[in-house]
């Protein structure tokens, strides 16, 4: 299919750790990333998202773990050795080199005769989409454009990883998702094992096969974009994926797997946690566009109803947002602005509505 | 705008133009054969005189050496300076800095006496056996060129160090990353990435380096003659002051063509791509 003759490598981490000072920034990170696959560890800043990628590039020394490719330890290779790609945040270009130069690099360095080289030069250069770019130098071209030769030169001598640090970070928005779909495209069309780091979250939803959620060091969840979303095993994945609305309150059991959750005189009942309600701080995990505002033709038995007050109302375009004041504080709910008859108006009482097996109780 | 600000400058302007531009203009017309009458003859006798020749190319040659070794060496530090730690790179800031707030003077002599034939360096190496006679360290060219290295390799240090702290490091990583080892990646990288700063403290030191008087008359013993010296002994020996006049617009109009290759080196900066 394609005219690259790379194929994918099976990354796995086991065990990582690295500590500076007295900050673990990687704790106990066990990791399988298998051949071909698009893997995102997604993080907020000191999560150790970061110090994870240049620690299988081979730029940050373990205190313990191993790191394999195809069931081969890396251990002891330096950087220079291990041939992954990388795409650095900021991009790291050679700023005296022209487009070609940059990209043409790392097949001078493999000694690649010069016919060789020019033939996989321009192949690498039309893949990305530079060829009539490539006697500019990169302080004359667009972020987007920079960005597109990065990852031309941590392609072309087809390494069987790339590792993207936060490579779309510095663009703007709109160029952002542009580009996100061009690098899942390339993905697709290469085969190549991608592993991803960034704190976007829509970034990560966007490209991913799979996403790792990191924090303070520790993977907290791993899976598709769509189980995290729809199944986020605790209040930061919950949180950090997408927007949730937690709310707390007393528990207690309500019989047929299901336990009610109370605050002044308001209560619902909701499905009942794998844990049970006995240990832990638990909160109802709800997310925004799942909740009905002033529906009164969802009724019975599965739903959770709350009696509120609006309190502001967003029009974003494709959406609009609503904020209620309820028994348990705020509550954010997402409606699609199309066919949603007339919009609520601030202060009007109203209640929201949501099916019950909607959200989930989590643990903090 | 504020005109009474442009009186607080007035004294100084006074004095650089009675003290400094008044003379200097003087000493060219003096060149010129004014007031007399317009001539060039001072100026073909420059040409003319092969020991003034011969004393031109040595300054050259000599301050070219300089500077070449200056910037080598001047390389090394300022990149160690970049890369150490916060404490080594203070310890070695002062190193630098210290000699270079010693007195010209003071340095030169502490050099003629660490270099001449019963100096420290001669008798270590006697007292070591390495050597049976003691080696023509000073008053010489070779002492020359120590004395000037080391009075200017400062110059050559804190431009390369600024620049070299501007260096994204992803860049050396980046070269790693695509198979280069490390002494690849610094001259394949990191010494072009350089280069603007490289070009621009060559020419600040060399430029020093033609105005150098006192070392050269030290530690060169009256055998080596550089351009400002010469030039100081016709004013106050020979009094030959018109031929002093000539070297010295010979001597100006070189530094300004060498400060308007620094201000294209700029440009050159731009070209790529640092800064």
């Amino acid at each position: 299919m394609s005219e690259f003759a790379a194929s994918g490598g099976a990354l796995r981490l086991e065990g990582l750790s690295k500590s500076f000072g007295h900050t673990r920034a990687i704790d106990d990170v066990t990791l399988d990333v298998p051949p071909g696959e698009f893997v995102s560890l997604l993080g907020p800043s000191g999560s150790g998202k970061s110090t994870i990628l240049m620690a299988i590039a081979g730029f940050v020394a373990l205190d313990r773990g191993e790191i394999l490719l195809d069931g081969k330890s890396v251990h002891g290779l330096t950087p220079e050795r291990r041939n992954f790609g990388v795409v650095f945040q900021g991009y790291a270009l050679f700023p005296h080199m022209t487009v070609a130069g940059n990209v043409e690099y790392p097949l001078k360095l493999r000694g690649m005769g010069k016919a060789a080289r020019q033939a996989q030069l321009e192949r690498t250069l039309d893949l990305v989409r530079l060829g009539p770019l490539a006697g500019r130098y990169p302080r004359e071209l667009s972020g987007g454009q920079q960005q597109r030769v990065a990852l031309a030169r941590a392609l072309v001598f087809e390494p069987k990883v790339i590792l993207l640090d936060e490579p779309l970070s510095a663009l703007d928005k709109k160029l952002r998702l542009d580009l996100q779909l061009e690098l899942k495209a390339l993905h697709e069309r290469l085969g190549t094992t991608f592993v991803n780091v960034t704190h976007d979250q829509e970034e990560a939803m966007n490209m991913s096969d799979r996403i790792v959620i990191l924090n303070e060091g520790r993977i907290l969840q791993t899976g598709g974009p769509e189980a995290l979303y729809n199944a986020p095993n605790t209040r930061f994945v919950a949180d950090f994926l997408g927007r949730t609305n937690f709310l707390e309150g007393d528990l207690s059991p309500a019989g047929n797997g299901l336990v009610t959750l109370r605050r002044g005189d308001e209560a619902f009942d909701v499905p009942e946690p794998d844990g049970g309600i006995g240990g832990g701080d638990l909160a109802y995990a709800i997310r925004p566009e799942r909740i009905s505002v002033g529906a009164s033709d969802l009724a019975g038995d599965d739903y959770c109803t709350l009696r509120g007050r609006i309190a502001s109302v967003v029009f974003n375009g494709a959406q609009i947002l609503y904020r209620v004041e309820t028994a348990f504080g705020e509550v954010l709910a997402v409606e699609p602005s199309y066919g949603a008859g007339k919009h609520l108006l601030v202060g009007e009482h109203t209640t929201v509505r949501w099916a019950r097996d909607a959200g989930a109780l989590l643990e903090r | 705008m504020n005109r009474p600000y442009y009186f607080f400058v007035l004294p100084a302007v006074a004095l650089v133009a009675l003290m400094f531009l008044l003379p200097l203009g003087w000493l060219a017309a003096l060149s010129f054969g004014l007031p007399e009458g317009f001539t060039l003859e001072h100026y073909e006798a420059l040409a003319g005189s092969s020991g003034i020749r011969s004393m031109l190319w040595n300054t050259v040659r000599l301050v070219t050496i300089t500077t070449l070794v200056s910037l080598v060496l001047g390389y090394l530090v300022a990149f160690a300076m970049a890369h150490l730690g916060e404490t080594q790179r203070m310890l070695l800031t002062l190193f630098v800095l210290v000699p270079f707030w010693l007195s010209v003077l003071a340095r030169a002599l502490a050099w003629l006496i660490l270099l001449r034939h019963n100096g420290l360096v001669n008798e270590a190496l006697t007292g070591a056996g390495l050597i049976d006679r003691p080696l023509q360290l000073v008053r010489n060219e070779l002492g020359v060129i120590i004395g000037m290295v080391h009075f200017l390799i400062p110059y050559a240090v804190f431009p390369l160090f600024a620049a070299m702290m501007t260096v994204d490091r992803r860049l050396v990583m980046a070269a790693r990353s695509v198979g280069a080892v490390p002494w690849r990646a610094f001259i394949d990288v990191y010494v072009p990435v350089t280069l603007p700063a490289i070009f621009g403290a060559g020419v600040l030191v060399f430029i020093f380096g033609l105005g150098f008087f006192v070392t050269p008359a030290i530690l060169g013993g009256g055998r080596v003659v550089m351009l400002s010296e010469y030039i100081s002994v016709s004013v106050l020996q020979t009094l030959r002051w018109a031929q002093a006049g000539a070297l010295s617009m010979v001597l100006l109009v070189s530094v300004i063509a060498l400060v308007w290759l620094v201000a294209r080196a700029i440009g050159f900066r731009r070209l790529t791509g640092v800064g």
